[in-house]
């Protein structure tokens, strides 16, 4: 029996994130048929195990058949095995919602693209920092999808990022940092501090989410804040400012960043992440 | 009610239910297809269409998983319940090895996260390949020990299945001798022919068997389930409480930092089918032959998939696997 509502709690907690539209704070919304797959398999094995206890005449033990054989002899093994299984649906359904923020940023660290583009002077690069971009950049399809995608963006000199764009055009400024330099952008995102010896970089950040949380990272620019201006960890702004090619010795490469002329506070989005979308 | 909980530890559990979200599909299909298995096929099936020479059996094994569009977290179940059909744990293992790289799902994300460039997808799986044919040598012609764990509950049930595996020798046996007197080129069509009639006599009924596969799926997932979530949990806690930031600032050489891309892989235990767009991320830092390492390596060996391993195969055994696994993929990769 116990079998019998775990499985089915499962459905219910796939059912509910899918629902109450918690779902896109765990994984991309492109990849929600997942959560379908996990109701849809749950509710069968739900249905299977309901039948078989039924038929087994309600004893306890859950029954063994002939050829298979499992290790959840003992009752104290039995029990574990439910509370670890019960473990998710208490924290998927009861256990507040909460989003990254800069806290893992810095556990977890963070890269940017560097392209063909911007890696810079080659005495200050190691060979090993500067693979051979070539052999990934091949010039087709890729190329051209981000040229065209380039071109209308270029005839602008102001652009403003939103939340569908975000990762579109970060992606765009890291693989053509010239073409962008001297454009101006706005965009919101999170303040995160990275302290490098006495100094401390800024950066404006947004985690985006390719496939789920796990494997999100942060997507942003290194920003030169106006003068005594003061932010910490986890403000919410909007900078508007220009880009510019900048050294940056951490990576020992070239990379574009901010100049931000304006900072207003921002309010903090109702879905803190931006999606990787996979129809362009 | 919860809201006492450390924020770090909800952060955690965020990305412990989004690890859970995207792997438990694909364990609950994992238990489904090891159910049918279970059912429906049968030693001498196996036995028949399995090539009898041990390195094309291999070959065989690393190959199929083109059919499996599975991430890593389905495989370890469906391996193991090859090996109790009789299939050799050479070319069981082969498949759990390759399957999660070379299935068309994840041989596409790979292409689309490196920029629809074919360099990587083609690096991946030929490093796939080359550890799965190196590991299955081994297994096949150097390990003798078992890998089996023999489990304490499984006693009384082994005796059951002994009497199963006498008649299945002998099905064997018999098979064997036929296939002597009989014509190679044949062999195929025959044994088409012989499951057909076999099938019937040996199953009831078509609707029993499938009920029995789905029951076998969900005593499977409760054996599963537990060392996904665990895994997951121990997966999600390194993610939040250890600074892999420091590891981004290692790999001054090109062998340290394919180390560095190992440790990060095993660490963070990504799906098959996402980890190509983190690696991507990384090139820039590591370059093209880590990266080749991380892609190929994590999907063999991480914390989710050592728990599922530990559960069904000795630990002596699973240590020599890993350490091969690890030699084979930088001695591949260091060439790139």
């Amino acid at each position: 029996m116990i079998r019998f509502i775990l499985l089915l709690s499962y459905f219910e907690l796939m059912s509910f994130l899918q629902l109450s539209g918690r779902a896109d704070q765990y994984i991309n919304v492109h990849y929600q048929y997942l959560t379908k797959l996990s109701m849809a398999l749950a509710f069968l094995l739900a249905l299977v195990q309901l039948v078989s206890w039924t038929r087994s005449g309600h004893a306890n033990e859950p029954h063994h058949h002939h050829g298979h054989t499992h290790s959840l002899g003992k009752p104290w093994q039995r029990m574990i095995a439910y509370l670890l299984l019960a473990y998710p649906i208490v924290a998927g359904v009861a256990f507040p919602t909460v989003s990254l923020d800069a806290d893992i940023v810095s556990a977890k660290g963070f890269t940017f693209p560097i392209s063909e583009e911007s890696v810079g002077d080659p005495e200050m690069t190691t060979q090993y920092l500067k693979p051979d971009t070539s052999m990934y950049f091949n010039k087709t399809d890729y190329d051209k999808r981000m040229n065209h995608e380039r071109q209308d963006y270029l005839d602008q000199d102001k652009i403003k990022i939103t939340d569908d764009n975000y990762l579109t055009i970060m992606e765009l400024i890291y693989n053509f940092p010239k073409a962008f330099s001297g454009k101006t952008i706005q965009y919101t995102g999170f303040i995160y501090q990275d302290p490098v010896g006495k100094e401390t970089d800024t950066f404006l950040f947004r985690f985006g989410i390719i496939h789920c949380v796990a494997d999100s990272g942060v997507f942003g620019l290194l920003v030169h804040l106006p003068e005594q201006t003061q932010v910490s960890n986890n403000d919410w702004v909007t900078v508007t400012g220009t880009i510019q090619m900048e050294y940056y010795p951490s990576f020992k490469t070239s990379i574009p960043t901010l100049k931000a002329d304006k900072l207003n506070p921002a309010k903090v989005p109702s879905n803190e992440y931006v999606y990787r979308d996979y129809n362009d | 009610m919860f809201d006492f909980l450390p924020h770090s530890f909800l952060q955690m559990n965020a990305i412990f239910i989004s690890i859970l979200i995207e792997a438990l599909p694909f364990v609950l299909l994992g238990c489904l297809i090891s159910g049918l298995i279970h059912s429906f096929l049968t030693v001498d099936v196996v036995k028949k269409y399995l090539p009898q020479n041990k390195f094309l059996s291999i070959c065989t094994g690393s190959l199929i998983g083109v059919l499996f569009p599975s991430c890593e977290c389905g495989i370890v179940p469906i391996s193991h319940q090859f090996i109790r059909k009789g299939i050799p744990p050479h070319t069981a293992f082969a498949f759990m090895l390759t399957a999660p790289i070379i299935n068309p799902i994840v041989i596409f994300s790979t292409y689309i996260a490196f920029s629809n460039s074919w360099t990587f997808p083609l690096l991946r799986v030929a490093g796939s390949l080359l550890v799965s044919i190196v590991v299955g040598t081994w297994m096949a012609y150097f390990y003798k020990d078992d890998i089996i764990k023999d489990l304490p509950e499984e006693a009384h049930a082994a005796e059951h299945q002994h009497t199963d595996a006498k008649n299945a020798a002998a099905v064997l046996a018999f098979a064997a001798d036929k296939a002597h007197l009989e014509d190679a080129s044949k062999a195929p069509v025959q044994s088409a022919a012989a499951i057909s009639t076999a099938l019937p006599s040996k199953t009831k009924n078509f609707f029993d068997s499938l009920w029995e596969s789905l029951e076998h799926a969900v005593e499977e997932f409760f054996d599963t389930g537990r060392y996904l979530i665990f895994g997951a949990l121990v997966a999600s806690a390194m993610q939040v409480y250890l600074k892999t930031s420091l590891l981004l600032q290692m790999g001054s050489t090109k062998l340290s930092s394919i180390l560095v891309l190992l440790l990060l892989a095993f660490i963070l235990s990504l799906c098959s089918e996402a980890d190509a767009f983190i690696g991507s991320s990384l090139l820039g830092l590591f370059g093209p032959a880590s990266i080749t390492a991380f892609l190929v390596f994590g999907p063999m060996v991480d914390i989710k998939n050592l728990l599922m391993m530990s559960h069904h195969f000795k630990g002596k055994f699973i240590v020599r696997l890993i350490g091969l696994i690890i030699v084979t993929v930088v001695a591949y990769t260091i060439w790139i």
